[in-house]
């Protein structure tokens, strides 16, 4: 089974990104939430996908992380960012290889990608251009929304 | 991505591609589906060869010819024989080339023959001595195809390019400084950008964040760099990183025998960025396959950097290089080539299976290495990069048969003469023509109400004068610790900075010598005049160092050539021009060239019209600083003091800031006048001890020079203009080469004058520094001007087109 992780600071938005978001013709834009995202799958159970979070992919300080949770912000619309197939994912190669030191030797898949969360939600046709002008690489990367 | 032990698919061998029988149309057919990027008579070359040897070629071999006669690989047509009708300095001349590249810039490293080269345009870097024991590794290139498509992927596999071809020079060069050129587009563009090209902000931003991530997590300071903006480069943008490494004297040397050991050392190969050297030879349009960009690794790359270097320091191999374009076809080509080698795909770690053996031979993967070793140190340097969690495989040995051959599984893959595929590349024979534009008239009105202040605050914020603090300080300039000198120097108690003019780092802890960097470019100058903006580059780069405190005997150069469309023949003209130039310049100041490059077809096809980039010659420089009291700083030290200014005071409009701000055209852009200016160089050491600042005046002219110096440590200066001056626009704003104003002692100036008329150096009082917080600027005793230096630095540090916040979001 595929476990969902999104892994997020305390103070995610980013201000830098919200004023391109807002160039781009969005004044009504607030605010725009970066996080990170992964999808850990093969013989690996909930725990231990949590104990990947807990030791590697959160920052026991300034991070907090959740697992099979889907949660929007009401009014906001959140999109997860991944990378097309066969584009090298560096930071997946290097959760492959830490988690062979902590000892999950298993069969393990993982990808990551990032999440950014809109508020508030500007609509379909406007999400789509924003992804496309300012949140990511078509040539590489595409979007769900959540 | 799963964890496994991947292996390519092994039922499937090479398909043989049906060559000799094929016509022109089905050749050029063939050249356009492989992406290979061969013309013609190349692929007719290509043909003979294999009718002679009597059977079709192999897709592979196809690929491996094409990567090794890439543009990119084997800059053919800067070494093609060539015909120039140009006009050299008035006079109308025809000049004849066998090679390009070799009776200009070669040349002039020949002709000056500094007993400093040690190695000089054969390396993967060129290299200088720096003292007995070590010398000094150099290299520039560029990522302008990659960067436009994936900004941040192709701006950092850039900078982890040049710093494995450092890595790859002699037996390994450890780096210590890493460089960095960018142009852009506006960043404030409003106009339509098509489909498939990112805009210019966007650009900017992923390759700044690229170029940082590598860099900075590669432990290498990145201490110097430019970056400048041109409509021209909409389409295109430039991307130059370069890398600077210390090697000890007696390692330069590359040595492969027969029955050595070719060992693979780094990541793993998957199917990223293949086609990478064709590819980046060709004309960007909007249909790319993903497969072209590649992804970077820095945390890979610092772990086989630091093995490599040990192993190098054990004798554990003889020969390395990098693998960069063509990936292994290339670097295994290249290492062996005196010899011949047998390669065995099949032990090639592989990302992922279902690879087929081309896209083996081809990947341009990231972080990987070719060394070559006898069989026990083969094993040994395998053993060390086991225990230091990097991986390496033995694919392949060096034989005696003088061919390459590949194999997959036993079954061949590959197997051409290394003669044919160094030197069977067709030679091409070019025609160009070059003229200089007509230089316009200036338009007198426009100039003649020009208000000194206002102005001033325009060009202080013009993108190029405006500070790059938000982009440089992403960079670490501190990493190792040996940065002597960096980009930005004030004192803290005013939290003020002021620019320097280069960087300068000690490479060898025991060694009190130092190294300093410095650039050039212009491209508003290169758009009206490629020889005169070819004669300021040089000097640019050259009176940085001179202004830091380099030696104007131990100053080295590298060129870097990004052109439009060099199809046509005038665009070509303008660059051989450049070349020969280049060439005139080195000879002039004996500054050789040690290394260089080219990134030629930088232009874009949009719709029926063909947008080439501006003529864009970057040249970097280093030079060494003998003692840490040469070292002179940009801003002014304290009020009383004298500021004059040195050498050429005949000032220009043309190709401004001055123009660019008031939207029109100037005159005639700035040149060299060669003679004054070494006569300038040439004294400096005797100068430098009476000098307490010194900054050159570039872009902006004497007064955005003065202005920068005020902000460092907050000292005030009052600029008197001469009574008799009838243009005050071009005497505050005028823009010339070989110009340098320094601060001095009023005490001392009565020596440093008679030191200047002895060199027959031309040099005007402008004025000196004041207590006030603010530059004055009087004509006479009449005052017609005053801004404070707060006003200055906060125009200076508004750069057009960037939001504060966006200036504040992008810092990590």
């Amino acid at each position: 089974m595929n476990h969902y992780v999104h892994v997020f600071a305390e103070h995610a938005d980013d201000p830098g990104l919200a004023a391109a978001v807002r160039l781009l013709g969005y004044p009504g834009i607030r605010t725009v939430c970066r996080s990170r995202i992964y999808e850990i799958g093969g013989a690996v159970t909930r725990a231990e996908a949590e104990r990947l979070c807990l030791e590697l992919l959160a920052d026991p300080v300034s991070d907090r992380f959740t697992v099979n949770r889907r949660i929007v912000p009401r009014g906001a619309v959140a999109l997860n960012i991944w990378y097309k197939p066969g584009v090298l994912d560096v930071v997946a190669q290097a959760v492959l290889k830490a988690a062979g030191y902590m000892g999950m030797t298993g069969s393990l898949s993982v990808r990551s990608g990032g999440r950014v969360d809109i508020s508030p939600d500007p609509g379909r046709r406007a999400v789509e251009r924003i992804a496309r002008l300012a949140l990511m690489n078509e040539l590489i990367q595409y979007y769900e929304t959540i | 991505m799963k964890r496994s032990d991947a292996k390519a698919v092994a039922s499937v061998s090479a398909r043989t591609v049906p060559l000799r029988a094929a016509d022109g149309r089905r050749l050029m057919a063939i050249s356009r589906d492989g992406l290979l990027s061969l013309t013609l008579e190349e692929m007719r070359a290509v043909q003979t060869y294999f009718r002679e040897v009597g059977r079709d070629p192999t897709d592979c071999e196809l690929e491996t010819i094409a990567q090794t006669w890439s543009e990119h690989c084997k800059h053919k047509t800067l070494t093609s024989a060539a015909t120039l009708h140009w006009v050299d300095r008035g006079r109308r001349r025809v000049t004849r080339y066998r090679n390009v590249l070799k009776e200009t810039v070669f040349a002039a490293t020949r002709e000056i023959a500094h007993p400093e080269c040690l190695s000089v345009f054969e390396d993967n870097a060129g290299v200088i001595a720096f003292d007995d024991q070590y010398g000094i590794a150099f290299k520039v290139e560029t990522h302008n195809h990659p960067s436009a498509l994936e900004p941040y992927g192709g701006a950092a596999t850039g900078i982890g390019g040049v710093i494995r071809d450092v890595l790859g020079c002699g037996l390994g060069a450890r780096p210590v400084a890493n460089t960095d050129v960018f142009c852009f587009g506006p960043m404030d563009w409003r106009g339509r950008v098509p489909d498939g090209v990112h805009h210019p902000r966007r650009i900017a931003k992923g390759v700044v964040e690229g170029v940082r991530d590598y860099g900075n997590r590669m432990g290498i300071p990145t201490i110097n760099g430019a970056v400048v903006f041109h409509e021209g480069y909409l389409y295109n943008p430039l991307v130059y990183c370069g890398c600077i490494g210390v090697i000890p004297r007696n390692m330069l040397a590359k040595h492969a025998a027969p029955g050595y050991h070719i060992v693979c050392i780094g990541g793993r190969t998957g199917r990223d960025g293949i086609h990478g050297a064709t590819f980046s030879s060709a004309a960007l349009h909007d249909d790319l396959p993903t497969s072209v960009v590649q992804i970077g690794d820095p945390v890979t790359e610092k772990m086989f950097l630091e093995v490599l270097l040990e192993a190098r320091d054990r004798g554990l191999f003889s020969a390395v290089t990098d693998c960069g374009a063509g990936g292994l076809s290339s670097a295994c080509g290249e290492i062996a080539r005196e010899h011949g080698c047998r390669i065995h795909l099949d032990r090639v770690q592989l990302k992922y299976s279902g690879l087929m053996p081309w896209e083996i031979w081809l990947s341009e993967s990231q972080e990987r290495m070719v060394a070559v070793a006898p069989p026990d140190a083969a094993r040994e340097l395998v053993a060390l990069c086991a225990r230091e969690d990097v991986e390496a495989v033995v694919i392949g040995e060096v034989t005696d048969t003088g061919r390459l051959e590949v194999l997959y599984d036993g079954r061949r893959i590959a197997d051409v003469s290394m003669v044919f595929l160094h030197e069977g590349v067709p030679k091409k024979t070019l025609h160009a023509t070059w003229r200089p534009q007509p230089v316009g008239a200036v338009p007198r009105a426009r100039l003649a109400n020009v208000d000194p202040v206002r102005t001033l605050l325009r060009i202080l914020a013009h993108p190029d004068v405006a500070s790059k603090e938000w982009i440089v300080r992403q960079y670490d300039h501190e990493v190792q610790g040996a940065t002597v000198l960096k980009p930005f120097v004030g004192s803290h108690d005013c939290d003020r900075y002021s620019p320097q003019d280069a960087s300068i780092i000690r490479p060898v802890p025991e060694v009190p010598r130092l190294l300093a960097v410095s650039n050039g470019i212009n491209p508003r100058y290169g758009v009206q005049d490629v020889v005169a903006m070819t004669e300021s580059v040089v000097d640019e780069a050259v009176r940085g160092l001179m202004c830091v405190g380099a030696s104007f005997q131990r100053i080295f150069l590298l060129d870097n050539f990004c052109w439009g469309n060099t199809t046509d023949p005038n665009i070509l003209g303008g660059l051989f021009a450049s070349c020969e130039t280049a060439r005139r310049m080195a000879v002039a100041y004996r500054t050789p060239f040690i290394s260089g490059k080219d990134s030629l077809n930088n232009h874009y096809r949009l719709g029926r019209r063909d947008i080439s980039i501006p003529p864009t010659l970057l040249i970097s420089a280093i030079g060494v600083v003998e003692r840490g009291a040469d070292v002179r700083t940009t801003e002014f030290k304290s009020p009383g003091n004298a500021i004059l200014v040195l050498g050429d005071q005949r000032t220009h409009l043309g190709g401004s800031v001055l123009c660019s701000v008031l939207g029109v055209r100037g005159a005639r852009v700035p040149g060299v006048d060669t003679a004054l200016a070494v006569r300038l160089y040439r004294c400096f050491d005797d100068l430098r001890p009476y000098l307490l600042a010194t900054h050159d005046c570039s872009d902006g002219g004497l007064t955005a020079a003065v202005a920068e110096m005020t902000f460092g440590r907050l000292v005030g200066a009052e600029l008197t203009v001469p009574m008799g001056c009838r243009d005050l626009a071009t005497w505050l704003f005028g823009e010339t080469n070989s110009r340098i104003v320094v601060e001095v002692h009023p005490e001392h100036v009565p020596h440093l004058l008679d030191i200047l008329r002895h060199a027959q150096v031309p040099c005007i009082s402008v004025g000196r520094t004041i207590a006030e917080p603010a530059l004055v600027i009087k004509r006479g005793v009449h005052l017609i001007g005053a801004v404070s230096i707060d006003d200055m630095y906060a125009a200076w540090r508004s750069l057009a087109g960037f939001t504060a916040d966006e200036r504040a979001g992008s810092a990590v």
